[in-house]
């Protein structure tokens, strides 16, 4: 077989969703429509730019100005079309009544994704070689630094790749039309958002030039990919998630890859304070990532609490095993371990890295000393643990309705609200101007700072953390043992 | 419960259950298909067809009960089952800008068919669906008739031992009707097990070799036409008319073994009959020896619809 047969051959093992997708697009109006607009349109910009060059009487390189010409064209079109086009290839499985048929395939939903991403890839790379002319021309025109061609191009893909996988997990969410619509909104006015950032970002790097060897644009640089990547990454086992059957395991996936998004960022902290220093990036880090293991847990404690009978015969028949799997397993109350298991990573990281300072050492943010940071910190572990395990046990979804799920989630979001709001309208109405100005408990906010000035006991919160976690023993235990009295593989 | 059982069936469903809130759609089902059979699946709208045919091709899930396809359980290994299955829903849907030869190697590839064995499979299914010399039309461009052959093609790529084929015929003309029965029973004479709705019941009575008829989410009847005939009528229902005189013959009749609810209808009798071919074949003998000169002798014929009506009440969930 010759050397090109061989590459030939390889097509037969492309993701099945990509060629289709990709033979679909370029038949279809959406993608011809958007590339020659694209294309005119950069044409148009690139002759008036030169154009209006051209009359100056003191000549100027016109790279420059060419570059972001053309550049806003393209990213125009990988941030704002590509991702767009993206959710509505999503949506047309579920509006053309060929998800079923594509489910009872030999497809994994994760085949499914992964096709679709491609498929935007490939489109996007479509409009990258076409552009590839433009920057070649806007080098030769002069002044254009290479520097930001190579890292800007390269960059440009990855945040495309992205988006196109935040519009394609965000499109599995909804599958009535109207839904949809919403969905579309939210979707376009974050595409815009986007695309005017990254021009402005590009325009800015163009006209001023950047120096990578900078750390502070390698720590820009580095925090846009890693954004980028866990976004993408996230809202890809969305849509994985949300394509498989509401009967097999939806959940373990989530969990492993936001558990895998925690470690990601506490990594992330330590290799920001390794690189400029700074140990502000051991508190502020830890403590998004904190928010982010909560927003994830959110969903997962609110999960019904049967295994599901699908489920149940994909344990493995060790013991040993299954009560490792436990937090990782469907299921609200093995949601609030999986939490709680997050969580603690976070705080023992923290302790681990600011402890070997000494009790007496700086944080170096704002003055903070480190006792001052692990207590706050511990602080915002206890509020997370409130705001999800103290709904999720009162309103715990042991039905088998989907309804009671929702139900549950409201109430989270409703004591975070509530707790904010309740202790100053009675201040309020009592005149009690400390309540009144959101000074009190509920306000995890004002609780947080009071704890970085030491002027507060955050004990109280401490304590309240630890009833929560009571009220979930019940059910975790239950859930443990659901998980080994399960039938098991057969 | 083991992973492969009742391999002799090509579907099983054993009291499956399935409740939307408190909304019961199925409720304890049970009934067969073997290979090589045909089976009707008949009910009114809202009976609970469509749902036990997503649960049988694993799209749902029961909530209690089990059901085989080719051995393999939809609950323990619902992959399995869809190596054995091939569905063809009532809403199928078909990719905008496509071609039937590339809708039909997009799913060839999505079955994991890969060089030859997708081509080959690619032209058996279009010469069994007469689809070859439409292999480079647009779908959008297909009638009905040939969107569904275009459906059934896709669902026979990987060449699944069980059918399920929900109301294939809905919406076909006359001649398209006709050749998609023919298809259909060349599937099963190739062994395949298919399990077919349709609300044209003239057109599933030439075709089935069984029926489970479903009303309000339980089965209210299935085996053979014959054997719910039989469970519904004992009795064979008669029309006769002689030249004899009413009376006599009335008599006449009254003396004879397995014949009762004797009464006049329109210019000759009615009555039950209880007795096989040989019986009757009797029956007759004895009349025209008493002399009773019979000119009708009219065993009610009974098809498809007269089963369906006598097993349902049209109530609606």
């Amino acid at each position: 077989m010759s050397a090109l047969s061989k590459v030939a051959s390889l097509e037969e093992y492309l993701n099945p969703v990509l060629v289709k997708e990709v033979r679909q697009a370029l038949r279809g109006k959406q993608f011809k429509g958007a590339f020659g607009f694209t294309i005119v349109i950069s044409l148009i910009v690139a002759i008036w730019v030169v154009l209006n060059n051209a009359d100056s009487s003191a000549w100027q390189p016109v790279g420059p100005d060419f570059l972001t010409g053309v550049w806003s064209c393209l990213t125009i079109a990988v941030i704002g079309f590509i991702p767009m086009a993206a959710f509505n290839a999503m949506g047309a499985e579920f509006e053309e009544n060929t998800y079923d048929m594509l489910v009872l395939s030999h497809m994994r939903p994760r085949h499914i994704m992964l096709g679709k991403l491609l498929a935007a890839g490939v489109q996007a790379m479509l409009y990258f070689s076409v552009f590839g002319f433009f920057v070649v021309f806007a080098f030769l025109l002069g002044g254009v630094d290479l520097t930001i061609v190579l890292v800007g191009l390269p960059v440009l893909a990855i945040v495309s790749l992205a988006l196109s996988s935040v519009a394609l997990g965000l499109s599995t969410l909804a599958r009535k039309r109207t839904a949809r619509v919403g969905l579309m909104v939210v979707l376009a006015a974050a595409l815009v958002g986007s695309v005017m950032g990254t021009i402005a970002m590009q325009a800015a790097a163009t006209q001023t030039g950047f120096d990578i060897a900078l750390p502070e644009v390698q720590a820009g640089l580095s925090s846009l990919l890693i954004a980028a990547l866990a976004f993408g990454g996230l809202f890809f086992v969305i849509g994985v998630s949300r394509l498989a059957h509401e009967e097999e395991n939806r959940s373990t996936g989530l969990r492993l890859f936001g558990f895998t998004l925690v470690l990601v960022g506490l990594g992330w902290a330590e290799w920001m304070y390794s690189h400029l220093g700074g140990l502000e990036f051991l508190v502020a880090v830890p403590t998004m990532a904190i928010i982010v293991a909560t927003v994830l847990s959110i969903f997962f404690v609110s999960e019904r609490e049967g295994l599901g009978r699908r489920v149940e015969t994909t344990l493995p028949n060790n013991k040993a095993l299954r009560l490792f799997l436990v937090p990782w397993l469907p299921g609200g109350a093995r949601g609030a371990l999986w939490l709680v298991g997050a969580n603690v990573t976070i705080l023992g990281f923290v302790f681990w890295r600011l402890g070997a300072l000494g009790a007496l050492g700086s944080t170096g943010l704002s003055g903070l000393t480190v006792p001052e940071a692990l207590e706050a910190l511990t602080t915002v572990v206890s509020y997370s643990l409130i705001y999800t395990l103290l709904p999720s046990a009162l309103f715990s979804n042991r039905s088998r309705e989907l309804k009671r799920s929702t139900l549950v989630r409201i109430m989270i979001l409703a004591s975070f609200v509530l707790g904010l709001l309740v202790p100053s309208i009675v201040g309020f109405l009592l005149d009690w101007s400390t309540l009144a100005y959101f000074q009190h408990y509920g306000n995890p906010f004002w609780v947080f700072i009071q704890v970085v000035d030491g002027d507060i006991n955050a004990k109280p919160v401490w304590l309240f953390a630890g009833f929560a976690l009571a009220l979930q023993l019940p059910r975790i235990v239950r859930s443990v043992t659901e998980v080994f009295r399960a039938s098991g593989r057969v | 419960m083991t992973t492969t059982e009742r391999t002799d069936h090509a579907l099983c469903v054993k009291n499956v259950t399935k409740r939307f809130g408190d909304f019961t759609a199925v409720d304890r089902v049970s009934f067969d298909v073997f290979p090589g059979q045909v089976c009707g699946f008949i009910g009114p709208n809202g009976a609970g067809k469509t749902t036990t045919m997503r649960i049988a091709s694993t799209l749902d899930m029961p909530d209690e009960g089990e059901v085989f396809v080719c051995g393999s359980s939809v609950l323990v290994d619902p992959r399995a089952v869809r190596r054995q299955l091939g569905f063809m829903p009532d809403a199928y849907g078909a990719y905008p800008d496509t071609t039937v030869e590339e809708y039909l190697d997009f799913f060839a590839r999505a079955y994991s068919l890969r060089g030859k064995a997708r081509k080959k499979a690619l032209d058996h299914v279009t010469d069994f669906t007469g689809l070859a010399p439409l292999g480079g039309k647009l779908i959008d461009g297909l009638s009905k008739g040939m969107r569904q052959r275009l459906c059934l093609a896709k669902t026979l790529l990987h060449d699944p031992g069980f059918l399920i084929l929900d109301e294939p015929a809905a919406g076909l003309d006359p001649r398209a009707r006709v050749e998609l029965r023919e298809l259909v029973r060349a599937l099963a004479d190739m062994g395949k097990g298919v399990l077919i709705s349709s609300h044209i019941l003239s057109e599933l009575s030439s075709l089935v070799d069984s029926i489970s008829v479903i009303e309000s989410g339980r089965i209210q009847g299935a085996g053979t036409v014959e054997e719910i005939l039989n469970q519904l009528r004992p009795h064979m229902r008669v029309y006769l008319r002689c030249l004899a005189e009413t009376d006599l013959v009335e008599r006449a009749l009254l003396e004879l073994p397995g014949v009762s609810g004797v009464h006049h209808e329109k210019s000759g009798l009615a009555f039950d009959f209880d007795g096989d071919q040989q019986a009757i074949a009797k029956l007759v003998a004895k009349l025209v020896a008493d002399g009773l000169s019979p000119i009708e002798f009219a065993p009610e014929s009974v098809d498809l619809e007269d089963v369906f009506l006598s097993l349902t009440e049209g109530v609606v969930q």
